[in-house]
């Protein structure tokens, strides 16, 4: 049998130090199959970017063990460890140098992985991202939040990744512009076969990404299951179907629970 | 119905720019009872400066004109800049997106609460305070004898949040403009806040302008919805009506959001119409 493409093994991640201490993730064990796609669902400071980044070995220290295809993966990573596994950012304004051209933004990646052929690579990129030619030489602030959100996409996949780390895409855009970018990101999986992590708040888009979820909270994994019994509301834990609960939109027989939690 | 409590009617905002003059609102009309009403956009449609021109806190060089802006029969834009400091935060308030941005990031909230209070209504130091605690207890703060003493960066973003609307009630405005209230919380806070806004809304009978992208949130939170797209409203309808939407633009938008239990195999991408625009 092949080993799991992402394994995290009592994964955990804090900041600060004695009294100020703050474990932003706790316990986390995770396997995530080849091809797979994942999702990790919960509110801001629940650890779910803090488990994304340190796949991506973007966390100095840690506890407990990653591996990635099959090999251990510390902090620090091998320039092929690096090209394995790319990461799209939820903000495109930010995640975009802001004076260096959609042609310099694409081809730096494979200047670092010292690759041949850049010119038919950034091409390509821009064609599978639905981007037209005439936007390879202009600079980021001349493109709209969606065609920036590509250009992020076509940054990641240009270096052809196996996995993909989804941290937000959408969640910066207006909801016809993400309906085009999430397209875009299901088409690209199904033609590549990339495994993804995606993590988002929004349970909606989660489920419709992904084939299986997990909903963290307080750096803790509370339950993981598939994306067909979260978006019919069967997940067990009182935590997730709060989170359920207020997805389906404002519902004030909901807010007594929520009242005494919070 | 009753006599309205805001009439706006063909409503512009202008930007001069070196193309020339720019209409980014043009000819928005709608008159608000005592009702709570939620105007939905992308970014970019012109509702948050239809928000902001009813307050006159559209910044320069933009300029605002219409056939009719009243409040309580009171013509606003023929109000001087003076009298409107009066009648902003007394008579209309606004709540914004982010709270990090919008409190004062060096006093205590206690006192930013007590500051808004003051300027409005005659009163010292103790009553002030007085009314500061019962404020933050009517947003449903557990402690807030604690949380007076608290800074902006101490509270969390929902905390934060339910101090600015504490803050902006304490004069009791008949009309409330929340600009993207919710949108930096997550999905259990934003329905707490919406939930205390509601309370506020119905108890103290104010008028509320809720201002979003997030069409599903505000069609079930408001009575009545305008949808605004490049500068104009197209459509307004009753909430509960959301399902029966004509325009386009608008039907477009509800088929392009994921919902829960989705199965399609591709979300259909808005197909926009240069018509939806004149």
């Amino acid at each position: 049998m092949t080993p799991p493409m992402i394994q995290l093994d009592d994964l955990g991640v804090s900041f600060g130090k004695g009294t100020r201490r703050f474990d932003a993730v706790r316990n986390v064990t995770l396997d995530i199959a080849e091809g797979e796609a994942f999702g990790l669902v919960g509110e801001s400071g629940s650890g779910k970017s803090t488990v994304l980044n340190a796949i991506a070995g973007l966390i100095g220290s840690y506890s407990g063990a990653i591996r990635i295809d099959g090999a251990p993966a510390g902090p620090q990573r091998t320039g092929a460890q690096r090209r394995l596994l790319q990461m799209v950012l939820q903000d495109p304004y930010g995640s975009l140098h802001p004076r260096h051209t959609i042609d310099k933004i694409l081809s730096e990646p494979l200047l670092i992985q010292r690759l041949d052929g850049i010119e038919r690579r950034v091409e390509h990129a821009l064609a599978d991202v639905g981007l037209k030619p005439e936007h390879r030489f202009r600079f980021p602030h001349q493109l709209s939040g969606g065609q920036r959100q590509r250009v992020a996409i076509a940054r990641a996949i240009i270096l052809e990744p196996r996995i993909l780390l989804l941290d937000e895409p959408t969640s910066a855009l207006d909801v016809s512009v993400q309906a085009e970018v999430l397209n875009l990101l299901r088409r690209l999986r199904r033609e590549r076969r990339f495994t993804t992590v995606m993590v988002s708040h929004n349970l909606a888009v989660v489920a419709y990404m992904c084939d299986r979820v997990a909903v963290m909270s307080r750096g803790r994994i509370l339950e993981t299951g598939s994306s067909a019994e979260l978006a019919k509301g069967g997940f067990s834990h009182p935590y997730s179907r709060q989170l359920w609960n207020a997805s389906s939109g404002y519902n004030r027989d909901l807010l007594k629970e929520l009242w005494d939690d919070a | 119905m009753s006599d309205p409590i805001l009439e706006v009617e063909n409503l512009r905002v202008t930007f001069p720019t070196h193309r020339g003059d720019v209409d980014v609102v043009r000819g928005v009309s709608f008159s608000l009872g005592r009702e709570r009403l939620g105007i939905v956009g992308e970014s970019g449609s012109g509702k948050s400066l239809t928000g902001r021109s009813i307050m006159r806190l559209v910044p320069p060089p933009g300029r605002v004109s219409a056939t009719r802006l009243a409040l309580l029969g009171h013509d606003l834009l023929k109000t001087s800049a003076k009298e409107m400091t009066r009648i902003r935060g007394k008579r209309i308030a606004m709540i914004l997106q982010d709270p990090k941005f919008s409190l004062n990031p060096v006093m205590k909230v206690g006192h930013q609460i007590e500051e808004s209070y003051r300027l409005h209504a005659d009163a010292d130091r103790g009553q002030a305070r007085g009314k500061a605690i019962e404020a933050l207890s009517a947003v449903r703060i557990r402690d807030p004898e604690a949380v007076y003493h608290l800074y902006p960066h101490q509270l969390s973003g929902g905390m934060g949040q339910r101090v600015m609307i504490a803050m902006m009630l304490m004069p009791e405005p008949q009309v409330l403009i929340a600009d993207e209230p919710t949108s930096a919380l997550d999905v259990t806070v934003q329905l707490q806040v919406l939930a205390i806004l509601d309370d506020l809304v119905r108890e103290r009978g104010m008028s509320l302008i809720l201002i979003s992208h997030d069409l599903g949130m505000v069609s079930a939170f408001c009575d009545r919805v305008m949808i605004m797209y490049a500068g104009k409203a197209v459509e307004t309808i009753n909430a509960r009506d959301l399902d029966k939407v004509e325009h386009p633009y608008a039907r477009g938008l509800i088929a392009s959001a994921p919902r829960l239990g989705d199965d399609r195999p591709e979300l259909p991408v808005l197909q926009r119409d240069a018509n939806w625009a004149k």
